[in-house]
């Protein structure tokens, strides 16, 4: 007990709650700021961190630490683009929910399920500090690979409406991951001579532009998120927070999810987000389809991603592992402090670690009571033109990601992904089973190789590879025959789309390179791939036997060209977005910051006006342009330490 | 507090300005990164982000040091980076494994790129490496850890994880497994910990002093010269019987002198180079920089800039026929 009160007396410092508060509000604003996540805003503050005690660095740190996973949400709800890695999840039901003019209510449940997580997360970190040594040391590689293969397993076969187009994806999301310089023999895999590509594809921007810029794509044939000119009502939010009273259920499985995988190294935030989705989907309640607004679809991602902080302190703390990239860099505080993680953690220095569950608690209940605060003025921009929104969008999804090396590379990364993910969407491939092959796939490479030179075959019969076979399989059967039965149910197969053709011609031509190119390469860098590579071959060809032979489409091939130049022209409005994007980040290398937002924001606002039937006024362009400028600049320009390249026309 | 806010204020306030009007060398002006060639939470990292604190105050210009983790293959992946990628400008340095100059000649496949080439910052430590086994493990001498049937956990190829391990089972004759893939020494640690692997090799005396949990035990020591410290530590350079063989061991672990180097990328103008070397030399003779590393439980036997190019470049030009046999010694 007496740690206890040390800890208590430590936390309830004046300068140390000031701390909190300061790390909470920098947390929120990284948080709502799409491409900045915890990395950014640790990197940010730990410098801050060097003069100050234990506590008050802590309560910095963790205070901003733990509420981005609560503030990503507004982008995620508004405009449809996750506001961090941890909302990428939240975006499929609580963007449909704006548009249904709902956006107060998905807030309400949003924030309050992340504070019952996140709250959730303290504890389950408080109660596993006497067990959680011991706990950790039962799990061994080959377990970490059965984690790693079963979360992305259930994923591909939870995500899409079609098995077989899940596992493709999944399997897809792998062979990108081995982009970059390998980690057993290194050698580098697939970088076409360039070397930005050996530091791997940069994770936060493929997911920017998986699902970032296919929301502003298709934002753009809107007017408005909601569509709606119909007022807020305060109540709405008081809906939200009695939807997640009532499924507390589906809150207290997510946030055990959310604790129990942040625990675990390598399972990053887009991991728990989509199998917490995958969790709340399995039963509709009643609610409208997933996807078309479903509350639970928002309930769950976000009470197991908050729940994760408490987790990944756990092996932090016990081990001095770190459990996702942002305890990576408060281990660096750790060692500043001159606290070295282990077992000392839970003797000598045992009231740091009780504070550290108490900052995590408090910043959750400050950073969810700062949110609900602002929920109705926030709500409101889903009721702003698209026209203000999406330039202003595009500015920040590209400086986000643009901030991560400066470069251009960095865009045409951006780019190139926004269109993957458009095509994907429309094509009903699961960009969720995607983007967890790509977090997993190195994991699953290294805990596959550690498992083998370590055990050799025997890792097949550890129990928990052992229960992924078994409870996979049981799985795959009953989501194959669901899927079959309610194929059956429909009527005639219907026309089967040309974009599907291509994709798995494309699909088919991608792995053969990856055969061919990594036939040279050491035995460490080649196996996973061409392994990866071939299995996808033999799924791409049973999905094409089974669209185009077994269920020979009885309609003709293409619909009618009415319909096709209509689905052309709507193609060439979203790819407008793109355009812009790399418009936009030649203007800032050409001019700088400061010249190339507000000139981007005017001319877009300017270009769209003619094409909306509600022109935005001009008055409000030059607000939006102003303060987008201002703002875009005190975060990229001020508060960021990343060298920006010299503008081109002034030197 | 507010001397550090200031500082940044400051600090950003010139990336800001920077930013409008660029004018100088890049890295007077902004932030200088520093790259740690290895995960959070191992010895490098500390000893990267203990320099990072500290060295930006003897620059001119003082800039803000901010770390990046670029982990990957014992470090080699940074090499490789600065070699080919990085900005010569002075606005990226890195902290490497050293073994990575020794993979030059030995893994030239891997390691493709000159070590000479790199301009040196300069080197915190000259430390014994040490191979340790859990506490709890049987083995108690050199002799037994030779006879044991044991697992040796390493993070690259090239890494001192895997280099020192490679060259005490090939040049004393160990009968144990090297297994690769570990991300970081914390990463081994654990391993060993939750029983799956029961050595480390090329654990460096100031990271498992500052980072020893006492959960771990060292049997014995690679080291060009024995340091008080460890007296009472085998050195296994010493077991080594053949002369050739010795020789060759020398060549692989003569990287140990000049630990935890500091490097610009090639191409980087001479007075850059020298601001840094000047900047390096003024930080280590500091005596707040000194407490600041004892409080840390980081031992400090640090070597100019040209100190480390000269040991490097002899290291690099030996005969063949030592290049071959310790290549051989470190697979």
């Amino acid at each position: 007990m007496d740690a206890w009160t040390t800890a208590i007396a430590g936390v309830t410092e004046p300068f140390t709650l000031l701390m909190l508060v300061c790390g909470v509000v920098v947390g929120l604003v990284i948080g709502v700021i799409p491409g900045l996540g915890g990395i950014f805003g640790m990197a940010l503050l730990v410098p801050l961190t060097y003069t100050m005690d234990s506590y008050a660095a802590f309560a910095l740190l963790l205070g901003m630490g733990s509420v981005i996973t609560t503030s990503d949400t507004i982008p995620a709800v508004l405009i449809g683009v996750p506001g961090s890695i941890g909302a990428i999840a939240t975006v499929e039901d609580g963007f449909p929910l704006a548009r249904q003019n709902q956006a107060a209510r998905a807030f309400g449940a949003a924030y309050s399920a992340s504070l019952i997580g996140g709250l959730f997360g303290a504890l389950v970190l408080a109660l596993s500090i006497p067990v959680m040594r011991p706990l950790m040391l039962l799990l061994k590689s080959p377990d970490f690979l059965a984690i790693s293969l079963f979360g992305l397993f259930f994923v591909a076969m939870l995500a899409g409406p079609q098995p077989l187009k899940g596992v493709i994806a999944a399997l897809g999301g792998v062979l990108m991951s081995f982009v970059g310089i390998d980690d057993q023999s290194a050698v580098a895999r697939f970088t076409f001579g360039t070397l930005y590509l050996w530091d791997g594809l940069p994770i936060g921007i493929v997911f920017l532009g998986l699902f970032g810029l296919p929301a502003l794509m298709d934002l753009s044939r809107r007017t408005s998120i909601s569509g709606a000119t119909a007022s807020m009502r305060p109540s709405s939010m008081l809906v939200g927070l009695k939807d997640t009273l009532r499924e507390w259920r589906l809150v207290l499985q997510c946030s055990s999810l959310g604790s129990m995988l942040g625990a675990i190294p390598g399972i990053g935030l887009p991991v728990i987000e989509w199998v917490a989705y995958g969790m709340a989907k399995r039963d509709r309640k009643g609610g409208p389809e997933f996807g078309e607004g479903n509350i639970r679809g928002v309930i769950g991602p976000e009470s197991a991603n908050n729940a994760k902080e408490g987790g990944s302190l756990i092996p932090t703390i016990a081990f001095g592992l770190p459990g996702s990239a942002t305890m990576s860099i408060l281990l660096g505080a750790f060692m500043v402090q001159g606290l070295v993680p282990g077992p000392a953690m839970m003797t000598t220095n045992l009231p740091i670690t009780y504070s550290l569950i108490l900052f995590v608690a408090l910043a959750n209940i400050l950073g969810a009571s700062l949110c609900l605060g602002l929920t109705n003025p926030l709500a409101r921009i889903a009721l702003l033109p698209s026209t203000i929104i999406i330039p202003v969008a595009l500015v920040f999804v590209t400086l986000g990601a643009f901030q991560t090396h400066a470069s251009f590379a960095d865009i045409v990364v951006l780019v190139g992904f926004g269109i993957l993910g458009h095509f994907m969407a429309q094509g009903n491939w699961p960009r969720a089973a995607f983007s967890l092959g790509f977090v997993l796939g190195p994991s699953i490479e290294r805990y596959f190789f550690l498992s083998y030179q370590i055990v050799g075959t025997d890792w097949i019969y550890r129990p928990s590879i052992q229960a992924l076979i078994l409870l996979g399989g049981a799985f795959a059967i009953r989501k194959t025959l669901a899927w079959r039965r309610a194929r059956r149910a429909a009527s005639a197969p219907g026309a089967h789309r040309i974009s599907d053709m291509v994709a798995i011609a494309l699909l088919s031509a991608a792995c053969i390179f990856v055969i061919v190119d990594t036939w040279s390469m050491p035995d460490g860098a080649r196996r996973f791939p061409t392994f990866t590579a071939i299995l996808l071959l033999v799924v791409v060809a049973a999905l094409a036997w089974q669209m185009f032979l077994r269920d020979r489409p009885r309609a003709p091939w293409a619909s009618d060209a009415t319909a096709r130049l209509a689905r052309r022209n709507e193609t060439m409005k979203r790819m407008l977005v793109p355009v812009h994007c790399v418009l936009f980040a030649s203007l800032v290398m050409l001019a700088g910051l400061v010249v190339a937002v507000p000139i981007f924001v005017l001319t877009v606002i300017w270009s769209r006006n003619r094409l909306a039937e509600q022109p935005t006024g001009r008055a409000a362009a030059v607000i939006a342009a102003l303060s987008t400028t201002a703002l875009s600049y005190g975060i990229f320009g001020w508060l960021i330490s990343v060298p920006w390249p010299r503008p081109l026309l002034w030197f | 507090m507010t001397t550090s806010l200031q500082e940044m204020m400051r600090s950003s306030l010139r990336a800001s300005l920077a930013l409008l009007f660029l004018s100088g060398p890049a890295w007077a002006e902004g932030a200088v990164t520093l790259k740690i060639g290895y995960a959070p939470g191992g010895g490098y990292d500390a000893v990267g982000r203990l320099v990072a604190d500290h060295l930006g105050g003897f620059l001119p210009g003082r800039p803000d040091i901010v770390v990046e983790n670029v982990d990957g293959a014992g470090s080699l992946k940074l090499a490789k980076l600065m070699a080919g990628s990085e900005a010569a400008d002075g606005s990226v340095i890195a902290l490497v494994n050293s073994s990575v100059t020794i993979a030059t000649v030995t893994r030239p496949e891997l390691a493709d790129f000159d070590a000479r080439s790199f301009n040196w910052i300069g080197s915190m430590n000259d430390t014994p490496s040490l191979c340790v086994v859990p506490n709890a493990s049987p083995v108690r001498s050199v002799e037994e850890l030779l006879a044991a049937d044991l697992i040796a956990g390493s993070t690259g190829k090239t890494s001192a994880t895997y280099v020192m391990a490679a060259l005490l089972r090939n040049a004393l004759g160990g009968r144990f497994k090297l297994v690769t893939g570990f991300k970081g020494g914390a990463e081994v640690n654990l391993a060993m910990e939750r029983g799956e692997i029961g050595l480390r090799c090329g654990y460096s005396l100031t990271s498992f002093q500052a980072l020893g949990t006492g959960l771990l035990r060292p049997v014995g020591q690679w080291t060009m010269n024995v340091p008080e410290t460890t007296r009472d530590l085998p050195s296994f350079l010493d077991l080594i019987e053949d002369a050739a063989d010795r020789k060759a061991a020398e060549l692989v672990i003569g990287n140990l002198a000049f630990d935890n180097p500091l490097l610009l990328p090639p191409g980087t103008p001479q007075a850059t180079v020298d601001a840094y070397r000047a900047g390096f030399d003024a930080m280590v003779a500091d005596p707040a920089f000194q407490a600041d590393a004892a409080g840390r439980n980081i031992e400090l036997s640090p070597k100019p800039g040209e100190k480390v190019a000269e040991i490097i470049d002899s290291l690099v030009s030996v005969d063949k026929s030592v290049i071959a046999r310790a290549a051989e010694l470190a697979q």
